[in-house]
This record gives structure tokens, sequence and C-alpha cells, in this order.
């Protein structure tokens, strides 16, 4: 048996690629990158929308006090 | 708090930056893009997932995308027309009158076209493609009908409903309307032209 | 919602409550803060109820279980379910979040209530539902939903797999209402941390406490929404008959896995981010020391939220994911280990030099640091995917989170409420019973988890019920140690009675607290204890950082955020 695992290993060095399966769902074709694409968004939204709400309010916040160097505070109680 | 009997004394407090209406509705469109971030990306995986050829399921119709465009317009009308108005306070209560039935078309037509697909045998259960567009599309729906009703109750209650709450609802109906370009994209792009792959949000 | 300032909300409540109105319709937010508190501790002990019965099962196994009789397998599946679930969804978020962020919120920030005080009601009335709503799938036809916390289908999702027909449905129902009770929740949180701070509170002025409960709220809402997706979608194949899940209709059974993650793992730093800022206020006050390095803890916590969206595929190392994306996760999943770590160090550094008073509070803190970091490192073996094939789903996991997640349930609990004891209710603790209460538990503990470790290691597998059908794993030995483990958990559910006694008794008879009894800075120890209804007489301005501890150049050796000298 030794000699026909060799001649199985020389044979995939010269042509990986009938090797080749996605451990996900055994497909061949290398091109589905759908997975590692929903990962990345999926992952980078919440970040994005946190930044973005974080930037929204900050920018908020340097009017406020932009403002409130301008005219003193309105009461409000 | 005692406030009823003697106002006792209170320190100076800058008002708000942002109107916590505003800012608790901001947290929770939030969330909300996420769940349907979150069944956007299950129904993009599902689909390059499946083996060659199957997917879409064999047997789901090419969905009606050139009818539902045709309705997406009045929903960004109405959206147009919300955001006319809340420039113009003095104004905003007629705007409001147009953009509710603009928008109570879109719904309606999606009703209709439920109805539609359902006669064909494309149901819930018929394959995962059908649960997934009518979970998807009625989810956005009844997010849709809700968004109407606070506009309407706004739209009634002028002047009886605070400034913030009042720009938390036009702003949850922006989100409604900002969202369904996205899940159109992905779920009615794919009939547009069969063949082509369902597009990555 | 419609209130814009929450003191209009309550000048039609000012008069006489009645009790009913008092107790369970109350809007003020330490009365919320207390019913959560409450029932949380309640489902603890169902929590630990189950955890008792399957213990003695796997020690002592097809012999009837006093108090509950003889354990089947699917009683046995039951439990571990309901354990995990009820421990995680009904015990560490409702006490850790909801109630000491209801609680500590407001009067860490000087303020008189939420900012919606009528959310935060319907937020706690739809998480009371949701715990009935789980109790019910007890009680339906077929038992409670059996088949893990995580739920993964097809085993979850198809009756005739797990034999069920009415508890996984019912189960569901009530985790996707407790997440919108947190949803609501978490939205006041926020929202009050941003719009009620006393004039002068700066950003960096917060305690850690509120940064921490404001983070992992923003965690929750961030991860949540894939996760209520993907149970809507859960729901429709159980109950309508779709295929989401049903590779035989073009489903995929991984992809819940996916979508339960992308929410579950930032989910453990929703949980110890509380913990982390009780443990800071604690180990503050108590070795009179300046917090160290307040930027960076807070830094530190923000990444640690951001990594935590980029872990949650560690996970399913052995589901089949893509072995370079399985790459990718252990990596950004050993890195996480070092925000904690500088976590970890930051608190150390904080006690260096410090005048330690070992109160009960510190020894839950102190202790919750020395368990946690086991649990932390632990976790780096599990992170990496070549050593995960061995130890996946061994006692080693097992042993590893509850190195994390008890710290955070129970520890972490148990510093809080030792520490605002006096706070809630107005008395003091007894000290000596809680100090042989601590000892007890924290021994016990380590005797329940430390066997599973070697358990796991040896190759244990969990989720077996009964280890005589697997004879290499029925051996003596191994036998041994899962007795031990039990042995262990008796002795510590033994002495938890000491503390429900405590608590309860001390409510009505214990010593009368004063206001500050710890002499601590937060606005919280400035009001009366226990804070009346509005909290504070004349709302707080704010002059300095939380943590002003042995300032040179005062006779006090702390110095009250409020005090303008």
């Amino acid at each position: 048996m030794p000699s026909r695992a060799l001649v199985v290993s020389l044979a995939l060095l010269v042509l990986p690629r009938v090797a080749f399966a996605c451990s996900t769902c055994m497909d061949p074709r290398e091109g589905n990158r759908m997975l590692l694409s929903v990962t990345i968004v999926l992952s980078l939204l919440p970040l994005c929308l946190m930044a973005g709400i974080g930037a929204y309010v900050w920018s908020r916040v340097r009017r406020a006090e932009r403002l409130a160097t301008l005219s003193p505070l309105p009461e409000t109680e | 708090m005692a406030v009823d009997s003697s106002p006792l004394p209170r320190p100076r407090r800058a008002p708000a930056v942002i109107e916590s209406e505003v800012f608790a509705m901001i947290v929770w469109i939030f969330a909300e893009v996420m769940m349907f971030a979150g069944f956007l990306s299950a129904y993009n995986l599902v689909g390059a997932r499946a083996p060659a050829g199957w997917w879409p399921p064999p047997g789901d119709p090419i969905l009606p995308w050139a009818p539902t465009a045709g309705a997406s317009v009045a929903l960004v009308f109405s959206a147009a027309l919300v955001v006319w108005g809340g420039f113009r306070p003095l104004h905003e209560r007629r705007a409001l009158g147009i953009a509710v039935p603009l928008g109570a078309v879109f719904v309606v037509y999606q009703i209709v076209e439920f109805a539609r697909l359902l006669s064909v045998g494309f149901t819930l259960q018929s394959s995962a493609g059908g649960g997934f567009f009518f979970t998807i599309v009625g989810a956005h729906a009844l997010h849709a009908i809700a968004g109407l009703g606070a506009l309407a109750w706004v739209a009634a209650r002028r002047g009886n409903v605070t400034e913030g709450l009042a720009k938390a609802i036009r702003l949850y109906w922006y989100f409604v309307v900002l969202l369904w370009p996205v899940i159109y994209a992905v779920i009615y792009g794919p009939s547009i032209s069969p063949g082509l792959p369902a597009l990555a949000i | 919602m419609a209130e814009s300032h929450a003191h209009d909300a309550h000048a039609h409540d000012h008069h006489e409550e009645g009790w009913f109105k008092k107790y369970f319709w109350s809007t003020d937010h330490k009365m919320i803060a207390k019913q959560y508190l409450l029932t949380g501790m309640l489902l603890g002990a169902v929590g630990a109820y189950f955890a008792y019965v399957f213990r003695m099962q796997l020690a002592f196994p097809n012999k009837p279980v006093p108090g509950y009789g003889l354990v089947t397998g699917a009683d046995y599946n039951a439990l571990i379910t309901n354990h995990g679930a009820v421990m995680i969804f009904w015990v560490a978020m409702p006490v850790l979040i909801a109630a000491f962020g209801n609680f500590l919120i407001p009067l860490m920030i000087g303020c008189d209530d939420m900012v919606f005080p009528r959310l935060n009601r319907l937020s706690y009335q739809i998480f009371l539902v949701s715990a009935i709503v789980l109790g019910a799938s007890f009680l339906v036809e077929g038992g409670a939903f059996g088949g893990a916390w995580t739920a993964y289908p097809p085993l979850s999702a198809k009756a005739e797999y797990n034999l069920t027909p009415l508890g996984p449905s019912l189960w569901l129902i009530a985790v996707a209402l407790e997440f919108v009770a947190f949803l609501l929740g978490g939205i006041n949180f926020v929202t009050t941390a941003m719009n009620s701070r006393a004039p002068g509170m700066k950003a960096f002025d917060i305690p850690m406490a509120v940064w921490m409960i404001v983070i992992a709220s923003i965690l929750f809402m961030a991860s949540v929404g894939p996760l209520i997706a993907g149970a809507f979608m859960l729901l429709f194949d159980q109950l309508l008959g779709t295929g989401f899940f049903d590779p035989d209709r073009g489903g995929d059974p991984v992809l819940w896995q996916h979508l339960f993650w992308f929410f579950g793992h930032p989910e453990v730093y929703v949980v110890l981010l509380p913990a982390l800022g009780f443990v800071a206020e604690i180990i503050t006050t108590f070795s009179r020391k300046k917090l160290f390095a307040y930027k960076t803890v807070l830094y530190t916590t923000i990444g640690t939220g951001v990594l935590s969206f980029f872990v949650w595929a560690h996970h399913q190392f052995i589901a089949g994911i893509d072995p370079r994306m399985a790459n990718v996760f252990t990596v950004t999943t050993v890195l996480i280990s070092i925000p904690i770590a500088e976590m970890c160090f930051v608190y150390i550094a904080t006690l260096y030099g410090g005048s330690i008073r070992f109160a009960v509070p510190m020894l839950w803190a102190l202790a919750f640091i020395a368990e946690f970091l086991v649990g932390g490192v632990t976790g780096i073996y599990l992170g990496a995917s070549g050593a995960d094939i061995y130890f996946h789903d061994t006692y080693f996991v097992v042993a590893h989170f509850h190195y994390t997640f008890f710290p955070i349930a129970i520890i972490g609990t148990f510093s809080g409420v030792t520490y605002w004891y006096p706070k809630m209710f107005g008395r003091h603790m007894n000290e000596l019973w809680n100090k042989v209460h601590f000892w007890i538990t924290i021994v016990g503990f380590n005797g329940i988890f430390i066997p599973l470790f070697m358990l796991g290691a040896s190759g244990d597998h969990r989720r077996i019920f009964d280890y005589s059908n697997f004879p290499e794993l029925a051996t003596p030995e191994l036998q041994q140690l899962r007795v031990f483990a039990t042995v262990s958990l008796l002795v510590m559910l033994a002495i938890q009675p000491v503390f429900l006694i405590n608590f309860f008794y001390s409510m009505f008879k214990g010593k009368k607290a004063e206001a500050n009894p710890w002499n601590a800075n937060t606005l919280e120890w400035q009001c009366p204890s226990p804070p009346p209804h509005g909290n504070f007489a004349v709302l707080p301005e704010v002059y300095r950082g939380p943590y002003e501890f042995s300032a040179p150049d005062r006779a006090d050796d702390f110095w009250p955020q409020n005090s303008p000298t």
C-alpha cells in the first residue's frame, strides 16, 4: 500500500486542485467568497454604525459647547 | 420629588444636546438595522452555499421587480414629503396628510403582491427562498405599518406631541424608507436578471 | 415615552401610593431595580436547583435524586439546557445589567430617575412575562426544551428530533421577550447616561460602573439584532413549517450557529463589563486609592467591545467553517485576552500601596479578579483552533466558561449586593456571616470546577447523562472526580441560605446605615440611605472625578464628587 499512497501524493503535487474542497460546503469552487464577505460586513456594520452615532453625538456636543461660549446658558428648570 | 409642593432650588442644567426621544430612537434604529442585517446576511449565505443550480430554489417564481419598483417610488415620495414638512412646521400637517396615504399605497401594493405570490404556490413553506421573502419583506411591511401609524398619530395630535417625539417618529420613517432599497436590491435584484448571483449587501 | 423630562412624570404620583402601585406598578428606578434583583435571585435559585439535580445524576447515576426523583435522559437534557439559559438570560442579565443599571445609573450620575420611567416599568413587566413563559415550558406536553441553551438546529427545529413539541417554541418566545425587555432597558440606560448627568459631570468624571453598564448595553443592542432575526426564523421553522435551517428545502443549519454566536460572544462581554465596573468601584473605595489609569480602563473597555465582534466563529471551529477563517478567529480570540488582562493589571496596580481594608465587598472583588483570571487563561487554550479540536465539547469547556461566568454572575453580583446593600435598603448586612458565606462559596466553587478541568483534559465529553454506556469514560478515577465536583456543589449550595437569611433579615433588623458608610466619593453615597423618591433633596453638581481618595491636603481621605471644596 505505501506505493499507492506515494503515487497519490505525487499526483497531488502535480494537480493539487483535485483535492481541494471548501470544508464548509464541500464545494471545490474557490470563488465562493460569500461567507467571508458576509462575515466581514456583519462584523464591521455595528462598529461603523457605533462610530457614526458616536461622531454625530460628538459633533453635536462640540457645537453645543461652542454655542455655550457665545451666549450664556438658558435656564431650563 | 416634591415638585408639586415647594419647588426646590435646582442647579442650572444645560439643555440636552440631542433630545432624549431622538437619541433613544437612534439607538433603537441601530438595533433594528442589525436585525435586518442578520436577515439579509442569512439570505445571502443560504443562497451562496446552496449547490450550483439550486438557488433560487427550483420552482420559485421570478419576483415582480418592476411593479414593486413603481410602488417604491410612492414610498420615497412620502419620505421626501416628511423631510419637507419637518423643515416647515406650518405646513407639516398637510405634508403628513399626503405622506401617510402615499406610504399606505406602498403597503397596500405589498399586500396585493403577497396575495398574488401566494396564489401561484410561493409560500412561507414552499422553499427556503419563499420563507426568506415573506419573512424579510413582511417584517419591513410591518415596520412600515407601524411607522405610518405613528406619523398619522403625530398628524392627528399636532401640537400635543413634543417636538422631540415628532422628530423621533420622522427619523423612524426615514429608516423604514432607506432600508427598503437595500432589501429590494438583495431580494428582488436577482429576479431582474436571472442568473446573476445574489447581490452582496 | 412621551415624557420630555423625568420629573414631569413624577409630579402626579407623589401622593401616598397603594401597596400594589408601590411594589408592582412603580416607575421609580430603585423599585424597578429591586424587582429585577429579587426576580433574578429567585431564578438564580431555580438555576442552582437544576445544577444540583443534574450534578447528582452525574455523580450517582440512575439513583433517585432527593427533591427531584429519578432523572431520565430527557429530564437531564431539559435541566442542563435551562440551567444555562436561566443563568445567563434570567440571572446574569437582569441582575448585573438591569438591576444594578437601574439602581446605579440615576444615582451615580446625580439625577432623579431614568429618562423614560414608564418604558423602564414596561421593560421589567416584559421580563417578568418572559420568565413566566419559560416556567410554563416545563408544564407543557413533552416537557421543557432540551437542545442545549445554544438551541442548534436541526435538533431545536423539529419536534421529531427533540421530542418536545411545545418546549422549544416557548423557550424561544421567552428568550425573544427577554431581549425586548433588555432592549427597552438598554435604550433607557444609554439615553439617561447621555442626557441626565449632573452639571459638571464630564465624560471622565463618570464612575466606571456607569461607563461599563452603558458600554455593555450598547454592545447588547449592537449584537442582539441578528439573533432576533435568527430566533424568528427558528420559531417559523418550528411553528409554521418553513425551511430556513432545513437542508432538504435549501436551508442551512450552520447558519443558526453564526447568528447565535454573533450575539453569543459579545454577550459574554455584556455581562462581564458591569461586573468589572463594580470591581473598579469597590477596589478604589477599599484601598483608598485613585483608580490606576482611568482613561486606559475606559479605552480598553471600548477596545474589548470592538474586538468582541470579531471572535464569534471560535465557537464553530469544528462545525465545518473554512480553516482559513478559523485562523483569523484564533488570532482575534487570543488578541481579546490582552485588554482583559490589562484591566486585571490595572486593578492590581490600584491595590498596590493602598491602605486595603478586607471588607466583604472587597473580598468578593478580589476573588473576582483571581477567579476570572483562571477563566481567561484557560480561554486561550480554547481560542487556539488546534487545541480546541481536542477540547471541544469536553468538560474543559464547561469548566472554562464557568470560571468566567461564575465570577461574573455570582461573585460580581455578591460584590455589588454587599457593597450597595446599605444604600439599597438603608441597613447593614451581618459582616461575620457574609465572610463565612464568602469563604465557603469560593472554596466550593473551586472544588466544583478544578475537577472538571481534569475531567475535560482526560477527554470527558459533555452532554452525556449516564457514562455507563461509555466504558472508557466510566472509569473509577473519572467517577471520583465527578463525585468530588458534586460534593463541592452540595457544600456551596448548602451555604447559600445563610446569605439569603442574612439578606432578608438585615433588610428589617440590620444595623442602620448612614448615608456614606464606606466613605466613598461617588454621588450615590451623597444622598440618604435608602434614597427617597427623587433621590436627591438638591440635585448635585459635580466638581471632580469619582476616585479622588487620599488627597494630600485634605483632612478626610475621601473627596465626594459634589463637594465644592
